[in-house]
C-alpha cells in the first residue's frame, strides 16, 4: 500500500471512483485556457506547460484556433520564449491576433518542405528550449508512433506547450499525448469539445464552451498590462483649477478636464 | 619621394552616373545651391559652364539632369578607390574633395618602372569610370597641382631624387596659378601685379611674400617645393580575416571535417575578440586535390564571435551539402563583420537573458532553422495600418530591430478595432467560391483602399459554411470570395 500512496498523491496513479474529486487533486500549474469550465476538467487546471497536447477538428476553421489564443496570449506575455507554428495550413492573420491579446513581436512561422524537415525543426524548436508554446500541423499519413513519443519527451525536456493539430480520424490510434481533444464549431458563441484523453480523469464528450467576445469577461492581465503601459506614456495635463464664481460659466470657457480613464 | 597626384575633376558627378542604370545620353551637371559646379562634355556643348545658375542650365537645354553635390558619397567613393589602389602602394592618401596621392618610390621595380605603373593606374580608373588627370613631383601638393593643370612631365622610368625634384620644379614653372590651392582673392591681387605662373611668384624674394601676403601663402609655397614637410595621413584598409589549413591527409567523411573546422573557427573567435567585431556571413571553402573547390556560406541573423555556435551553424550547413570527394585544404573567410555593440539586438537582454533552457539563445534557434531550410522558411509577422486585409500584415526577418521598437499605443489601438471582427485565419490569396453554398449572417462591412495601387472595393460578411464553420466572405465586382476563418 506504501508505494501506491505517493503514486497517488504525485497524480501518477489516479483512481476511477474519486472523479469527482479531480477539482481539489488538480494542481493550478497550467496556462489558463481562458474557459472555466474546461479549466476545471483539465488536470493542470489549464493546458500543460511542457507536455504534448493534441486538438482534433474536422479541418482548419473549426475554431480550434479559438481554442488555444487565450493560452497563448497568456503566454506570450508572461514569458519571453517564442510561440511557433509550423507549417500552419493558412496565415495566422495580424490583427486578428493582436485583437486576440498574443504578443505578435513573439510569433515565429516556420514553413518546412518536407515531413522530415518538419520533424526536425519541431525537434529543434524543443530540443533549444527557446518557445513557449508550438502550434504544429503534419501530414497524417507520415505521422508515426514513435515520432509522437519523441515530441512528448522533447516538450517535457524544452518546458514548452506543445500543441498538434489532426484530423478526427486520428481519435481511433492511440498517441502518447497528454491531452487529447476534439473540437468543432457548434454556434456562433459556442463550441463543443469532447476530450478523449486526459490526465486524471476520463474521456468526457459534449462540452459546451461558451465563448465571450467582450475583452472584460477575459483574462484581465493582459489588458491591464497594456493599459498601464499606454497611461505611462501618456501624461494627461490637468488644467490649473482657476476658481469661478458660482455662477454660469461664460460662453467659450473651456469645459473642466479631468485625469481621463481610458474607457 | 615620388608622388603620383591623380585628379578626377567630375568626381562629384561621376559618382551619380554610376548609379543609373545606363548612361544617359542626356547632359548632366553637379549643382550646389543652385549653382552649377561641375559639368559633363555634353553639357559642355550645350553651353552651360560653371559658376552659372541652375536656372540657367535648364533654360538652355531642355533635357539637363542634375545632381546635388553630396560630399558624404565623394569622400566615401575617394576612400574606395584609394582601397582599390592600394595593390600598387602601401602609401595612398586621399585629399578631399576630388584627389588621390600615390607615393610610388617603393613600388617601381615590382611594376617594373613608372611608365607601366602609369598606364596601369589609367586603365584601372577608366575601368572603374572616372576620368582622371595625372600628375609627378616630389611632394603631394606639386603633384596634385601639376595633375590639375595636365603637365606632361617627362620622368624617366626609374629616376632617382634628384631628377624628381629637378624635372618637377621645371614643370612647375609653368603652372598657372589658377590650378594650386590659393585664395582666389590672393590669386586676384598677384594677378592685378602681373604675376600669372607659379614660376614668377617662386621667383620672388620669400621675405616680402610674407609681409604682404601673410605667413599662409608662404608655408603654402614651401609645401610646393619640399622646403617644408608635408606628411600624409596612408589610409588604411579594412581588415579581411582569411585563414586556412592544410591537412596532412585527404579528408573523405564530415565528421573528420570537424576537427580542422573547429581550430579555424577558433582562430576567427580570436580575431573577432580582439576587434570587439562580430561576424554576420562567413565562407568555408573546401579544396579537393583536383578539381572545383566547394565554397559554403553561412549566414547568422545576429554578429557572432564564439567559436561553438559558429562551427554549429557551419556543420547544419555541411550537414545538407555534398562535399567533394577528398578535401585537401579547409578555407575560412569572414565576409561581413560588424561590431558587436552596434547592434540594438546585442544590447537587448531581450534575447540574450537566460529565461531559455537547453543552453541556447533565441537567436540560434533561427540561425539554426534558417541555415537547415533556407531563409524563406522561418518568419516572423508584423501588424501594419492599412484597411485592405491582405495588406494589414506582412512577414518580417526575425530579428528586424524595427519591430521590437513599437509603441505599445498602437498595439493597444489596433487591437481594440479588431478584436472579434477580424478571423484568425487567412487565405492567401482570396478562394473564389460560390456564394449560394454559404448562408450571410453578419454584414456588409465595406473596405475601399488603396486607390494609389490597384483600388479595392470590397464588401465584407460572416458567412457559415455547409460543414458549419464561419468564414470570412467578400464580394467584388468580379464575384464572391473566402477570405478567412473564424477559427
Amino acid at each position: 500500500m506504501s508505494n501506491v500512496e505517493p503514486l497517488l498523491n504525485q497524480g501518477a496513479l489516479w483512481r476511477a471512483r474519486e472523479l469527482t474529486t479531480l477539482a481539489e487533486a488538480s494542481v493550478a500549474t497550467g496556462i489558463p485556457t481562458g474557459f472555466k469550465s474546461l479549466d476545471a476538467l483539465l488536470y493542470d487546471r489549464g493546458w500543460p506547460r511542457a507536455s504534448l497536447v493534441e486538438i482534433l477538428s474536422e479541418s482548419p476553421g473549426n475554431g480550434e484556433l479559438r481554442l488555444i489564443t487565450n493560452g497563448l496570449a497568456e503566454l506570450s506575455h508572461q514569458e519571453s520564449r517564442w510561440v511557433a507554428w509550423i507549417n500552419p495550413p493558412h496565415v495566422p492573420y495580424a490583427p486578428a491576433l493582436l485583437g486576440a491579446g498574443v504578443d505578435i513581436d513573439k510569433v515565429l512561422l516556420i514553413h518546412p518542405r518536407s515531413h522530415k524537415e518538419a520533424l526536425w525543426s519541431l525537434e529543434q524548436t524543443l530540443r533549444s528550449g527557446t518557445c513557449s508554446a508550438v502550434l504544429a500541423w503534419f501530414n497524417e499519413a507520415d505521422l508515426k508512433l514513435p515520432e509522437l513519443r519523441r515530441i512528448q519527451l522533447n516538450a517535457k525536456q524544452g518546458k514548452t506547450w506543445v500543441t498538434l493539430f489532426r484530423p478526427p480520424a486520428a481519435s481511433r490510434i492511440p498517441s502518447p499525448a497528454e491531452l487529447r481533444l476534439s473540437v468543432n464549431i457548434k454556434s456562433a458563441d459556442e463550441l463543443q469539445l469532447a476530450i478523449i484523453k486526459r490526465r486524471g480523469g476520463w474521456a468526457m464528450k459534449d462540452i459546451a464552451i461558451e465563448l465571450d467576445q467582450e475583452p472584460a469577461t477575459r483574462s484581465p492581465n493582459i489588458f491591464e498590462q497594456q493599459l498601464k503601459v499606454w497611461r505611462s506614456r501618456h501624461t494627461v495635463s490637468r488644467l490649473p483649477k482657476t476658481r469661478y464664481r458660482e455662477t454660469r460659466p461664460a460662453i467659450g470657457a473651456l469645459p473642466q478636464h479631468h485625469s481621463s480613464q481610458l474607457m | 619621394m615620388l608622388w603620383i597626384g591623380i585628379h578626377l575633376p567630375e568626381l562629384g558627378l561621376e559618382i551619380f552616373k554610376q548609379r543609373l542604370p545606363k548612361t544617359p545620353n542626356k547632359p548632366a551637371v553637379l549643382a550646389l545651391n543652385n549653382q552649377i559646379s561641375i559639368i559633363d562634355q555634353r553639357a559642355h556643348e550645350h553651353g552651360i559652364r560653371v559658376g552659372s545658375s541652375l536656372a540657367t542650365a535648364h533654360s538652355l537645354t531642355t533635357n539637363l539632369i542634375h545632381f546635388n553635390r553630396d560630399e558624404d558619397a565623394e569622400r566615401q567613393r575617394l576612400r574606395q578607390l584609394a582601397g582599390i589602389t592600394y595593390r600598387y602602394t602601401p602609401m595612398v592618401s586621399i585629399s578631399p574633395p576630388d584627389g588621390l596621392l600615390l607615393e610610388v618610390m617603393g613600388s617601381l621595380q615590382l611594376f617594373g618602372g613608372l611608365g607601366r605603373l602609369n598606364k596601369r593606374l589609367r586603365h584601372l580608373f577608366q575601368q572603374l569610370g572616372h576620368r582622371t588627370l595625372f600628375g609627378m613631383a616630389h611632394t603631394p601638393l606639386a603633384a596634385l597641382v601639376l595633375a590639375k593643370s595636365n603637365s606632361k612631365a617627362d620622368l624617366p622610368d626609374f629616376p632617382n631624387k634628384i631628377v624628381i625634384q629637378s624635372i618637377s620644379e621645371q614643370s612647375l614653372r609653368d603652372v598657372s596659378l589658377a590650378h594650386t590651392e590659393i585664395e582666389p582673392a590672393t590669386i586676384e591681387r598677384l594677378a592685378n601685379m602681373g604675376i600669372f605662373n607659379l614660376g614668377v611668384l617662386l621667383a620672388l624674394p620669400s621675405h616680402e611674400i610674407g609681409k604682404r601676403f601673410g605667413t599662409d601663402l608662404l608655408t603654402y609655397l614651401d609645401k610646393l617645393t619640399g622646403k617644408i614637410a608635408d606628411p600624409r595621413q596612408p589610409e588604411k584598409p579594412d581588415e579581411r580575416f582569411q585563414s586556412s589549413l592544410h591537412l596532412l591527409q585527404p579528408v573523405r567523411d564530415k565528421e573528420t571535417l570537424l576537427f580542422p573546422m573547429q581550430r579555424l573557427a577558433r582562430e576567427l573567435q580570436g580575431w573577432l575578440r580582439a576587434r570587439q567585431l562580430g561576424v554576420t556571413r562567413l565562407q568555408w571553402e573546401f579544396r579537393p586535390l583536383s578539381g572545383e573547390s566547394l565554397v559554403l556560406p553561412a549566414n547568422f541573423a545576429v554578429p557572432r564571435s564564439n567559436a561553438k555556435s559558429i562551427l554549429e551553424i557551419s556543420r547544419l550547413a555541411i550537414e545538407i551539402t555534398a562535399l567533394p570527394t577528398e578535401v585537401l585544404t579547409v578555407v575560412l573567410r569572414a565576409t561581413i563583420t560588424e561590431p558587436l555593440s552596434n547592434n540594438p539586438t546585442t544590447l537587448h537582454n531581450l534575447f540574450q537573458s537566460p529565461t531559455s533552457q537547453g543552453g541556447s539563445t533565441p537567436i540560434d534557434l533561427i540561425d539554426k532553422i534558417s541555415t537547415r531550410l533556407g531563409r524563406q522558411a522561418l518568419q516572423a509577422i508584423r501588424a501594419i495600418e492599412d484597411h485592405r486585409p491582405e495588406y494589414a500584415w506582412s512577414p518580417s526577418p526575425p530579428t528586424d530591430p524595427l519591430r521590437m521598437t513599437r509603441s505599445p499605443e498602437t498595439t493597444f489601438a489596433q487591437s481594440l478595432i479588431s478584436q472579434g471582427r477580424r478571423p484568425l485565419w487567412l487565405l492567401e490569396p482570396p478562394e473564389p467560391v460560390n456564394a449560394s453554398h454559404f448562408v450571410f449572417l453578419v454584414g456588409p462591412e465595406r473596405i475601399e483602399a488603396g486607390w494609389w495601387e490597384r483600388d479595392v472595393v470590397r464588401d465584407y460578411f460572416v458567412g457559415k459554411d455547409r460543414d458549419g464553420a464561419y468564414c470570412w466572405l467578400f464580394t467584388e465586382e468580379k464575384g464572391c470570395f473566402l477570405h478567412g476563418y473564424f477559427s
